[in-house]
This record gives structure tokens, sequence and C-alpha cells, in this order.
């Protein structure tokens, strides 16, 4: 590509323009976590870090916490449910 | 029977099949939804012998003293003219005009000899989708190839068809469409309406009479894709009357669909409709948004839209997805796109009741022993304890799917690290190469901020629940691996073999 870009002045501003192509531009609020890629820049993961004061205990007491929420999906199906007739 | 030339018709025109059925309510919906897709004609082949309307004849109209035909009528329809010249050239073997066929092949609809229920096998387009960044899920499509005077024309979509009330329920017809799934195109083939009924009545499961069909029970369901040779994956409601919440239903659903399994829905419709099944084929992807710092949330909790083959309507039909404001109850509701067309159609889901959601059913490979419900479990308890040991200074997205370990490996790590070839290498090779052999079929979850991913945990998927695994984590980031090591260390949770992939 550079043997190129000596020859035709264009070329590298070819070689800069497809680089941005690949570069994902993502709008947050369009896109999700299946379709963005990983490699996306500028992400805020300065505050993704182990807080050396936080404990196991802790820890453990912030998953008891998710109660209720938890429940929901602990998949138990209802004798109503398997009994009843669908048309 | 007589032989008889194919039929040129106009979309919409007084030959179209569909108009001939008149006033009848599916009738008006694939008119319309013919309409948008920008409808301009029809090829009608007089004479078509349908397998699933073979099957229903054999099971029960070959008795009736009515004395049905055997035959069925199909109808191919087109976003261009077609007429006999352009076809002769495409069966003459023209390129250009083969071309114009498949390019504007919308699908074709089955019209059964049966006068009140007569719309059979049906597979049409998906519209355009307008908004690729947020996509239209719809992975349980799958290509239809099919044959008009030996021209191939291929279309991709997920087969629908009218409950007949004597071979099939709306149950029975949910089931079908279900098996249908492009997720068993390798080694499947699809039961026809009899056959699924059948299956249900197997052993001693009703008291019912098999023909004409009243109905299947939920467990009659599952006990019928148990015996089609899959494993059935329920999804129950939580709250009382087994309805849903928002956070419950739409994550389930959205999993199972992106999973490329097709979802059973059982639900009420209301107005004294009594109990109803239709069958979820895709729904419309949720944004991601900024999560608040100390929560978690499931990202397809957000799911707006949903596409329902019911065969009350017809094919794809969109609902939102709505919330009880005093109960907090999942209903749907029907809520049709903006039409594309110019023509004076009088909205065909105008006036149709609500649906209560009571239960998921879906059909996985026979080695899935896990639901959409055990993954966004273990979701959640793992993003809370990442949130957790950061002091709550982040809030996380997380979402599931179960892929074909091949898959995972090939479009997903694909479109994962786009833009980074020796890194999606790096990856790949790691997976292969550090990672005990993993199951063919993976549970993913995926846990990153706002929209971008940061690390997938890939869970066995054909254990028993007490003894389920991790086969191993993909971390996107070096922050991640480091927060997801804390925890290991802490002996909070077992996540196998590290796998960076950054």
């Amino acid at each position: 590509m550079e043997h190129f870009g000596r020859l035709l002045p264009s070329w590298s501003y070819i070689v800069r323009y497809m680089e941005d192509m690949t570069e994902p531009r993502i709008t947050p609020g369009q896109s999700c976590l299946w379709t963005t890629p990983a490699t996306v820049s500028a992400l805020p993961l300065d505050r993704v870090k182990v807080d050396p004061n936080v404990s196991a205990e802790q820890i453990r007491r912030a998953v008891a916490q998710l109660g209720e929420r938890a429940k929901a999906f602990e998949g138990k199906i209802s004798e109503e449910v398997l009994r009843a007739s669908v048309r | 029977m007589e032989a008889a030339p194919l039929r040129f018709v106009q979309a919409r025109g007084h030959e179209d099949p569909l108009t001939l059925l008149g006033e009848l309510g599916q009738s008006r919906y694939l008119v319309w939804y013919l309409a948008d897709l920008g409808a301009k004609s029809a090829v009608v082949e007089p004479n078509y012998f349908d397998r699933d309307y073979l099957s229903e004849f054999a099971a029960f109209y070959c008795t009736s003293s009515a004395g049905y035909s055997n035959c069925c009528e199909r109808a191919h329809y087109f976003a261009t003219d077609v007429d006999r010249e352009l076809l002769e050239r495409a069966a003459g073997g023209d390129s250009a005009a083969y071309g114009l066929l498949q390019d504007s092949y919308l699908g074709f609809v089955v019209k059964r000899p049966i006068p009140g229920t007569p719309l059979g096998r049906t597979v049409l387009r998906w519209y355009v989708d307008d908004t690729p960044q947020l996509p239209r899920v719809v992975d349980p499509s799958r290509d239809y190839a099919v044959h008009l005077a030996g021209i191939e024309l291929n279309v991709r979509g997920l087969a629908w068809q009218q409950q007949d009330a004597g071979v099939g329920a709306c149950a029975t017809v949910a089931l079908w469409s279900m098996l249908h799934s492009s997720a068993f195109d390798d080694r499947h083939v699809v039961p026809t309406t009899a056959e699924v009924t059948q299956t249900a009545h197997r052993a001693g499961l009703s008291a019912q009479p098999l023909y004409p069909s009243r109905g299947l029970s939920f467990g009659q369901l599952i006990a019928s894709v148990r015996d089609s040779g899959f494993a059935p994956l329920v999804v129950a409601g939580e709250q009382e009357h087994s309805r849903f919440k928002r956070e419950h239903f739409c994550p389930s659903l959205a999993s199972f669909i992106r999973s490329g399994y097709p979802v059973l829905v059982a639900g009420d419709l209301e107005g004294g409709n009594g109990l109803h099944a239709v069958c979820a084929v895709g729904f419309r992807q949720a944004a991601s948004l900024d999560v608040a710092a100390g929560n978690v949330e499931l990202e397809d909790t957000r799911t707006e839209y949903l596409y329902l083959h019911d065969d009350n309507l017809g094919p794809a039909a969109r609902f939102r997805v709505e919330v009880d404001p005093g109960s907090e109850q999942v209903f749907l509701k029907t809520a049709p796109p903006a039409k594309r067309h110019s023509l004076e159609l009088v909205d065909p889901t105008e006036g149709y009741p609500r649906f209560i959601p009571t239960a998921l059913l879906a059909a996985a490979h026979n080695d899935v022993r896990i639901t959409p419900d055990r993954l966004h479990s273990l979701a959640l308890n793992l993003g809370t304890m990442i949130v957790s040991a950061t002091g709550n200074a982040i809030g996380l997205t997380a979402s599931s799917r179960i892929a074909r370990l091949s898959n995972y490996l090939g479009q997903e790590l694909s479109r994962v690290f786009s833009g980074n070839s020796a890194l999606l290498a790096r990856t790949r090779l790691a997976l292969v190469e550090t990672v005990a052999p993993m199951s063919l079929h993976l549970g993913v979850v995926r846990i990153g901020t706002g929209h971008a991913p940061l690390l997938d945990v890939l869970y066995d998927t054909t254990d028993s629940v007490p003894n389920m695994r991790a086969f191993c984590y993909v971390a996107y980031h070096p922050n991640m691996a480091h927060v997801v090591q804390q925890l290991i260390a802490f002996k909070l949770v077992s996540l196998g073999v590290e796998v960076a992939g950054f």
C-alpha cells in the first residue's frame, strides 16, 4: 500500500478513508449488545475496576438482595397451566 | 381431475384467489400484507398437491360426505407484472427473465378446497428492515424453495396457516410453525398438522376425541414436542394466574428467538375468547441504554414489538408489548407498522382483543437442557457481583442466547471483533486450544456496559441445573478480566478458563 501511496497521491487518502470505515461508529441508544463490536472506542471503562474496600460478604449480600427479582426466573410451571386447553 | 393452464392475474384484481375469498379476516390480512410488499401480480397453479393438506385429507377429510377434493390451488405473488411471456422466457432458461421473477418473488399462498378454512401453508417474505442497527430478529426464518413450471424460486420466511378446526386447532398450527424453524434444517423432517395432532393424543394424554380437534392442553403440547424428537423448553409466568412481568417475558422470548427457536405463546385472549396460542417468529431488537450505576438490566426487557403468526390474523402480525399499570403484567396488543401502500383498505387487525401470555414453549435440540430462565438468573447474579465488586461504580446490561458452538466461533465472534482480525484469530484459537471440549450448543450470557460487550460466559447446555457449569469466559477488556478474577479469588463464582479477548 505504501508503494502505491508514493505513486498516487490520492492513494493515501483512500487508505485513510478505508481505515476510518472500519472504525465502528455506534450511537448509544441505537445499538445493542449483539450488534456492537467489542472494539468500540471511548468506553467509560476507567470505572470498571475492583474496589479494594468491597469484601466477598458484601458481594454475597448484594446477590441475596435480588430476592423477588431473582425468583421470577426459577421456572416453575403450575398445574393450572399444564391442564389448560388451548384452542 | 383435469389438466388446467396456469392463470396470470392482477394482485387484488377480481381473479386474485385472495380477493375471491371475500371478507374472510385472514384473507384481508394477507391482502394488506402483500400490498405493503408491493404485490402487483400473481401466478396461480390451479392444481397443487400440498403435503400438509394431503395429510389432513388422509386423516379427516377423505371420509367426509362433502366429497372434498385432495387437490389445492397455489398462488405465487410478485412485486412486478408477470405475464405468460415472462414466465415462458424464464422457463426456457432466459437468465434475465429468471432474475426478474426471483427478485420480485414475494412468496406463496396455498388455498385448500375447504370452504370454511381455505388458507393453507403460506410463506411470505418479510418487509424490508429499515433499522438494521437495531434489527428485526428473525433467526427462526428459513429458505423455502418452490418450483413453478420447473423454475426454482426462493423465499425466506416461516410457514403459517389457518387452523382448520378439523385436524388442527390454533395450538396445532402454532406448534407446526415452530417445527419449521431454521434451527432444525440439518436433521429434521417437519411434521404435518395431522401428525402434530396425532402425536399430542398418544398414550391417553387426552379425553378429547382426536378429530375434529378441539384444542390441545399445554401438557399435550409439551408431549408433542418431546415425541417429535425435540427438547421442550418451558418458561411459565411467575405472577398470579401465571402471568408475566416485563422483565421475565421479554428477555425469555428474545433469547429463544435469537437462538433460532420460534416460541409457542399460550395465553388468554380477552373478550371471552378463552385460551389461545400463537407462534412468535421475530422481535424488534431493543436498544441498549446506559444503566444507572449500581444496577443490572436485562437488555431485552425493553423489547417493544413482537411478530406473531396468529391463525386468527395471519403471518408475522406485529404486536406491541404493553404493561398493565396496576398489576404490571404484560399484555400484547396489535400494532401494525405504518402502511406502505396507498390503497383504501381497512386495517385487518383493528379491534383485535388483547392477548395476555401465560406460558412460553420452545422446541430445542435434544441436547439442550437449559432454558433462558436459567441463563437470566445466572446473568443477574453475575452482573450483580461485578457491579458490587466495583463498589457500585458502574451499571451493566445483560442478555443471553443459545448458540451452536460453530456459530459462536464463526459469526458471533466475527461480529464482536469486527475490524480486528488478529484479535479474532487469537480468541478463536484460544477457545479451541485452551478450553476443554465444549457442547454442541452453548448457553451464552453476554454482559456489557450500555451497548458494548465486556464479557461472554459460555455455559454447558447438556447437564442438569445443579451440575451446570461454565466452560470459559471471554473478557473483552483487561479491566473486566481483573474484576472477574477477583470474584473467582473470593470463591463467589466458577467460570472456567479465562480467554482474553483484548
